[in-house]
């Protein structure tokens, strides 16, 4: 079996005397997506904050078999991973270009001009909006601008925490389909955090399920999907 | 007999520290207790600054152009109308307060930032400010004041305790210490009381403490006059004790003088502000002595350390105090007071001190 | 008229300094959320170190840009080891920090080079040159032509290149930032060393005609902080534009208004420090609320 990306390993993380994440242990292959599933205030978000040294954890998170342990959140995105993080990261005081000049400053490769390319494709929005402000854009836009941002980076692995989150169904099809794209195309692989439940089992190959900051349900997205008892207790559908 | 065995320490310490005052012209020179005059007028300004500083959290960096107010009012009550000079320190600080609480109105439209610049602004142009109304200031020449005598029953009371009559600078002093006692009384009381309570719930968060029915915009303006009282009285009682001023008395520099004083002190305390007062008023003195007397400095050297010695100590200081420090001088007793006290009653078996860098398990 | 002129003239080359060193001011406002009140004395430090330069037979022109460096330097040091330390405490706690450094900085200018006024020596001639009549001196000119150069650098800098964006970045959303391996913590001591190094420019171009001594800024910051809020805390655009205007209303307004002389030029500034609070608090240039991510 070869060895996962990322690794939790009894993870525990909390806000000062808050302690959210009570020993959560998951993984993510290369090139996988994987669906972090449950209720508000389970820990998905915790989750994905832990791993870009957002919140203090105890543990170990492995990345490529290396710790992250002790490393600043700049420092784990410069190992490869990209986090858009619930409400997106967008810098609204600059312009959509700048934002997404932020994605790919670390980058000395020549593909760089090739992902520009396909960034444009993929939202043609973004480019008929290069100039002006990251603010004047919409929620749906604005989340593109962060995917693409996050796609500029060449990361190896994504952290997407609520993408659909505010947006009309039809955007949030149209972005779902561009992820599983860049995950097919790309090789990069994606940890989803999701409220809408169906969508993230419909495109993650094996999904964790959150309760009260412990992984209470783990495995095959398909198998979940099917299986009433799970989704009712704790899918809510 | 029970209330007084079971006082805390504190209330001990206000007596020892009372008495160390009130006795203290007895026992150094008249020249000396002058000295120990002017930082008791320092600390009265403190005492204001911290009321408005610590307490209700709003910033002035141009205290001592109210002290510059205070002053004035006196001098030119004394030199011009001849009146008694006790009786102007009041009128000084009200006028004074009065205005605190009129320049309190608009402050309450700036954030933090901008309430820091303009007091700034404020304290840079006092002595220009002061230079202009030549007629009434006197102008770039000052004011000269004449020192009073002491009353002849205070004179034959000092001369009957400690063998010669009281002199003018030591009347002025327990003037000074009388004020300074009043005032630091009042301004405990402020606090434990209504007035202190809302004062500190609107420094720790305005929307709470509005919400909650403090009147935010009343206890603001009130703080900033309060505040200009007592730097009003304490600028009214550095005009008589040093019998002159001039434009050039009430530089920047003493506004930052105060605002380092309240800081090392300790603000939003009591005792900081006394404490507070002690250093910045000897540290430039003791400087200006020891340094010379040292033969081994070559003159040229010495003099430019006298005068540069202070600025670089209240800098170091400052900085020091403030990322290891915040609480000042009054915060770090506290802090080594709980500590010691825990390790004399036993601390339980829980750990103390430090809360753990990581989670909590469950 | 030709005498507005000059005075016009006069007050551009005042507000060319007064912008150079709001444009520092502003520079570490958008960096961390206050204001620098020890702006002016790092600035008259690094001029005293420009001084000593050219005491020791560098030529003028190398010795400013050696002294820029120097500042530059200065200023990422000064955020790496008394900044860093209190960077999240609140307000008054980083207030009372950049006084203990303006007084520092005080007290070490007078410490090291002594409290004598000397005259600093200028590349430009005091001889004048005559436009449309009105006669300007070469060291006006000089002054807005370098000040010029230097905000147009800053500008660049800022605007056009990745470092810049970064430093933007770093300065308007610092989270977000991390989030996209931007080092933060590097980018606000870079933003340091900058508004030392403008500082510096300002304090260089203002010498010859102040007199270098310890206390020689101690007017010009506040004639910056009239500019830097009448442009907009947040808006380097709008600490140039109010260094110019500040600089030609302060000239004006000494020449023209007979209540006004030397010594209330001051109070000038701080009516219009004052007015602006009241009527525009947010400045020509600035936004309303600003939120950090």
């Amino acid at each position: 079996m070869s060895p996962a990306l990322l690794e939790l390993d009894d993870v525990r993380a909390g806000y000062g005397p808050t302690s959210v994440l009570h020993g959560v242990s998951l993984s993510v292959p290369e090139a996988g997506i994987v669906s972090l599933l449950g209720a508000n205030g389970a820990g998905k978000t915790t989750t994905l904050r832990a791993i870009t040294a957002g919140v203090r954890w105890t543990g170990d998170i492995r990345f490529g078999g290396r710790s992250l342990r002790r490393m600043s959140t700049e420092d784990v995105v410069r190992c490869g991973i990209a986090h858009v993080p619930e409400g997106r990261g967008i810098l609204t005081e600059l312009t959509v270009d700048e934002n997404l000049r932020l994605g790919s400053h670390l980058r000395r490769d020549a593909d760089v001009r090739k992902d520009y390319d396909l960034v444009f494709e993929y939202f043609p929005v973004l480019k008929e909006r290069r100039r002006l402000s990251a603010s004047t854009l919409s929620g749906g836009e604005q989340q593109m601008l962060a995917i693409a941002r996050a796609l500029l980076m060449r990361p190896r692995l994504m952290l997407l925490d609520e993408p659909s989150l505010g947006l009309a169904p039809m955007v949030v099809r149209s972005i779902f389909e561009i992820i599983r794209t860049i995950n097919q195309a790309r090789r990069v692989a994606v940890l989803l955090v999701e409220q809408n439940a169906s969508l993230a089992l419909d495109i993650s190959s094996t999904a964790f399920v959150l309760e009260v900051g412990r992984v209470a349900v783990r495995g095959d997205s398909a198998q979940l999907k099917g299986d009433e008892s799970v989704r009712r207790s704790y899918l809510g559908y | 007999m029970q209330r007084i065995r079971s006082a805390p320490p504190r209330y001990w310490l206000v007596l020892v520290a009372v008495l160390f005052l009130a006795g203290l012209p007895t026992v150094v020179t008249s020249f000396q207790a002058s000295e120990w005059g002017g930082a008791l007028i320092l600390a009265i300004a403190i005492m204001g600054l911290n009321v408005l500083v610590g307490y209700s959290g709003q910033i002035s960096l141009g205290h001592g152009a109210f002290m510059a107010l205070g002053a004035y009012t006196s001098a030119i009550l004394v030199h011009t109308y001849k009146l008694d000079f006790v009786a102007t320190i009041p009128i000084a600080g009200v006028v004074t307060g009065v205005v605190g609480f009129l320049f309190g109105i608009p402050a309450l439209r700036l954030s933090a930032l901008y309430l820091a610049l303009a007091t700034f602004a404020l304290a840079v142009v006092t002595p220009s400010l002061i230079k202009r109304p030549a007629t009434l200031t006197g102008g770039v020449q000052g004011i000269l004041l004449i020192q009073p005598d002491p009353p002849q029953f205070m004179k034959d009371g000092f001369a009957a305790i400690t063998g010669t009559p009281m002199t003018s600078d030591q009347w002025i002093y327990y003037v000074i210490l009388v004020c300074a006692l009043l005032l630091f009384w009042f301004a405990w009381n402020l606090v434990r009381h209504r007035p202190g309570r809302a004062m500190r719930a609107v420094r720790d968060g305005e929307v709470a403490a509005a919400a909650s029915g403090v009147n935010v915009a009343g206890y603001k303006t009130l703080a900033f006059g309060v505040s200009a009282f007592y730097a009003g009285v304490a600028g009214s009682l550095f005009a008589l004790s040093t019998g002159f001023i001039s434009p050039d008395t009430f530089p920047v520099g003493l506004s930052i003088q105060l605002l380092v004083g309240g800081v090392v002190g300790g603000l939003a305390s009591i005792p900081g502000p006394l404490l507070g007062a002690i250093f910045v008023y000897f540290l430039p003195i003791e400087s200006n002595q020891w340094v010379p007397s040292q033969t081994w400095i070559p003159i040229q050297v010495a003099n430019t350390v006298v005068k540069a010695g202070p600025a670089v100590t209240y800098g170091a200081v400052l900085i020091l105090i403030m990322i290891f420090a915040p609480n000042g001088i009054v915060g770090l007793v506290n802090a080594g007071y709980s500590r010691l006290r825990r390790r004399l009653l036993g601390a339980s078996d829980r750990e103390t001190g430090q809360v753990p860098p990581g989670p909590q398990t469950v | 008229m030709q005498e507005l002129l000059q005075q016009i003239v006069s007050g551009l080359a005042s507000g060319g300094i007064f912008a150079s060193l709001a444009l520092a001011l502003v520079l570490i406002y958008n960096a961390m959320g206050l204001v620098n009140f020890a702006q002016g004395e790092m600035a008259m430090f690094a001029t005293f170190i420009a001084f000593a330069l050219i005491d020791h037979g560098f030529s003028y022109w190398i010795a400013f840009p050696i002294t820029l460096v120097l500042a530059f330097a200065g200023g990422i040091a000064v955020q790496r080891i008394v900044i860093r330390p209190v960077e999240r405490a609140p307000v008054l706690t980083l207030v009372i920090v950049t006084l203990g450094l303006a007084t520092l900085f005080n007290g070490a200018a007078g410490f090291l080079f002594g409290y004598v006024p000397r005259s600093f020596p200028s590349p430009f001639s005091v001889s004048t040159v005559s436009i449309f009549g009105a006669y300007a001196s070469y060291q006006d000119l000089g002054v807005i032509a370098v000040s010029g150069v230097v905000l147009l650098l800053i500008y660049l800098l800022l605007q056009r290149t990745t470092v810049g964006l970064t430093m933007r970045a770093a300065a308007h959303h610092p989270e977000a930032s991390r989030l996209l391996g931007v080092r933060v913590s590097w980018m606000l001591a870079l933003g340091w060393g900058l508004a030392s190094a403008v500082g510096a420019v300002s304090g260089i171009m203002a010498a010859p005609a102040l007199l270098l001594e310890p206390d020689m800024m101690q007017t010009v910051i506040i004639y910056a902080f009239a500019a830097a809020v009448l442009g907009g805390i947040e808006s380097p655009l709008g600490a140039v534009v109010g260094g110019l205007i500040v600089g030609v209303t302060v000239n004006l307004a000494g020449a023209y208004l007979p209540f006004v002389g030397g010594d209330l030029q001051l109070a000038v500034a701080l009516a219009i420090i004052v007015a602006v609070l009241v009527v525009k608090p947010n400045g020509l240039f600035g936004r309303p609320a600003v939120r950090r991510v």
